[in-house]
């Protein structure tokens, strides 16, 4: 009962999203066709960034480097060579692998806090980089990008508003995201990220290799948080230091814990009550940062488990 | 030198609570932005210097009463998200009473100017500065040595359910240390307005290179702290001279470095 309780759950959310746009006969408002296009967009990257927090309790403050990169890969693949989407990916996903690598092979010889703060000094790094270099990166001004297309271009252009065709990739790309990680939590490998989380001393008894399954949930994880930039970057028709800045990976850190760790969806709900929220209150209040602040100290102290874990335990209760 | 304030606070709290205060930097700030206004409205900076560290340590013990308290025996990680959502509430507190502005605050008359030192004219706030720090450091090793207070912290960061046993409230003990720390930070906020004014970046740009330092240190370790400072402080000099332009990077790239070869830190005992 509770099994399908939650199936339905989920089919009326994907139904929604998919149908929402239709609404209305002129499209529903653009403002917050935008406003749900970005909760997808961090939607992607949350999710993969619950595949290492979440799941494998490794809290990453690193993870705008690849956010940011995936938008300036993005940038110089469209304006350079083509404005179709997909070889801005492909080349994203080409240098994420090979930097992910690097910086995932020497920060996943530590752990806890100090894994927390080598992450946030190969991020910085790239951050400080990408803002000083700017013949190449244009600095604190970034980089306009020209116009994306798709690989269909018929279809693209054939008179669907912009926006709305945007939203329907992003959504596209959202629920393959969503499959992918469902996919590799329920996987063996993901129980044993999950073993990893839980006692790494005895996963490392029962003779597995600790170390490359970090590494392998590490490049997942960020592999999808690069997709999540190209989208943004994409998106936005432009790129700045600020993507890369550590403010991004606090703001992941933000949305997972506000939604709950290592639910898939806790994260992604985080992310939407931020973004949803956010947009809200500012409209009232410049300093809107002072209730989500708020709202996250309550979370912490009464629901360490997210708002997704005070909603199971209230279920559980009620049964 | 100020950097050691802030992070000498920091990697106590760290030794004794296994809290990582994220809040400390925005409470170092608090300090400064207060410390602004005292100076102001009574026009003495010798009254900033005093009444700011008092009304940051309240905003210390209100948080560590109301929003530590119940968080101790968790994982260090929750500390560390708790107190980044306080120091969220914190900075947008402080914009929402001071704006974004950015207020310069005036030393004291006697120690405006600059002292021939060698034929090298160094401005003679920044050598009070120097000096008050050093004093108030001295004091605070002399506190943690050499003192019954001194002792109880110590053993707190060795073995806090031993130093339980022994009939000592630590619960009392944290609050005080959490306390005393943060009117430190305070300290440092308000010494260093006439140096470098107050603005609302402040708190994030110090509670970064004082992370780095406790890292570099090794957590929880107070010498640690204070080499790390001295460290980090050489690390951007020296970036600042060589790769012009790409100072501050010289910074992350020597806490990698240190992180990778030592992973524990410099100083891993804890003294």
């Amino acid at each position: 009962m509770q099994k399908n309780l939650t199936k339905y759950f989920f089919l009326a959310g994907f139904a929604l999203l998919v149908l929402l746009p239709l609404a209305s006969p002129t499209f529903i408002a653009e403002y917050y066709l935008d406003l749900l296009t970005k909760v997808l967009i961090f939607g992607i990257a949350l999710l993969g960034y619950d595949i290492l927090a979440g799941y494998t309790g490794l809290v990453s403050l690193g993870h705008a480097l690849f956010f940011g990169l995936g938008g300036y890969c993005a940038a110089f693949t469209i304006n350079n060579y083509s404005t179709n989407l997909v070889p801005a990916l492909v080349v994203a996903l080409f240098f994420t692998l090979i930097i992910g690598l690097v910086v995932g092979y020497f920060s996943t010889q530590t752990k806890d806090i100090f894994f927390v703060f080598l992450t946030l000094a190969f991020a910085q790094f790239f951050y400080l980089a990408a803002f000083n270099l700017t013949t190449i990166t244009g600095g604190d001004n970034g980089i306009t990008i020209r116009k994306v297309t798709l690989g269909l271009p018929q279809l693209w252009e054939s008179g669907v508003p912009r926006p709305v065709g945007f939203y329907y990739l992003t959504l596209f790309f959202f629920f393959l995201t969503y499959a992918i990680c469902r996919k590799v939590v329920n996987s063996p490998f993901g129980k044993v990220l999950e073993a990893i989380r839980e006692n790494e001393e005895r996963v490392s008894f029962l003779g597995y290799n600790v170390r490359l399954l970090k590494i392998k949930s590490y490049m997942i994880s960020i592999s999808l948080t690069a997709v999540a930039g190209v989208l943004f970057a994409t998106y936005q028709n432009f790129v700045s230091p600020g993507m890369l800045y550590w403010v991004i990976s606090g703001d992941f850190i933000l949305m997972s814990v506000l939604g709950g760790m290592g639910t898939l969806i806790g994260p992604v709900i985080g992310g939407a009550i931020v973004l949803i929220l956010g947009d809200w209150l500012s409209s009232l209040t410049e300093n809107w940062m002072i209730f989500i602040g708020t709202f996250f100290v309550l979370i912490i102290i009464f629901a360490p488990g997210g708002v997704v874990g005070l909603l199971a335990r209230n279920q559980r209760s009620g049964n | 030198m100020v950097l050691m304030l802030v992070a000498g606070g920091l990697t106590i709290i760290f030794g004794m609570m296994d809290v990582l205060n994220f809040a400390h930097g925005s409470l170092y700030m608090l300090g400064g932005y207060v410390g602004y206004t005292v100076a102001v409205v009574t026009g003495s900076f010798t009254m900033a210097l005093l009444l700011a560290p008092v009304a940051v340590g309240i905003a210390g013990f209100l948080i560590e009463y109301f929003t530590l308290r119940p968080l101790y025996g968790r994982p260090p990680l929750h500390h560390l998200l708790l107190t980044f959502g306080i120091s969220l509430i914190i900075q947008n507190a402080i914009k929402f009473v001071w704006g974004n502005d950015i207020y310069s605050v005036e030393p004291p008359a006697f120690l405006s100017g600059a002292v021939n030192f060698f034929d090298i004219y160094y401005p003679k706030y920044r050598f009070f500065v120097l000096i008050f720090s050093g004093f108030l450091a001295v004091f605070i090793w002399y506190l943690i040595a050499k003192t019954r207070y001194g002792v109880v912290i110590r053993a707190g960061t060795e073995d806090i359910e031993t130093l339980e046993a022994y009939g000592i409230d630590t619960r009392k003990v944290f609050t005080a240390v959490f306390v005393t720390c943060s009117a430190l930070a305070a300290v440092g906020g308000v010494v260093v307005a006439p140096m470098r004014t107050v603005y609302p970046q402040m708190g994030i740009d110090i509670i970064i290179d004082a992370f780095i330092v406790v890292i570099i240190g090794g957590l929880g370790s107070i010498r640690g702290a204070v080499i790390g400072a001295l460290i980090l402080g050489q690390a951007i000099q020296l970036g600042a001279v060589f790769l012009t332009g790409f100072g501050d990077i010289a910074i992350y790239i020597v806490m990698a470095a240190i992180l990778l070869l030592k992973p524990s830190g410099l100083v891993s005992d804890t003294t």
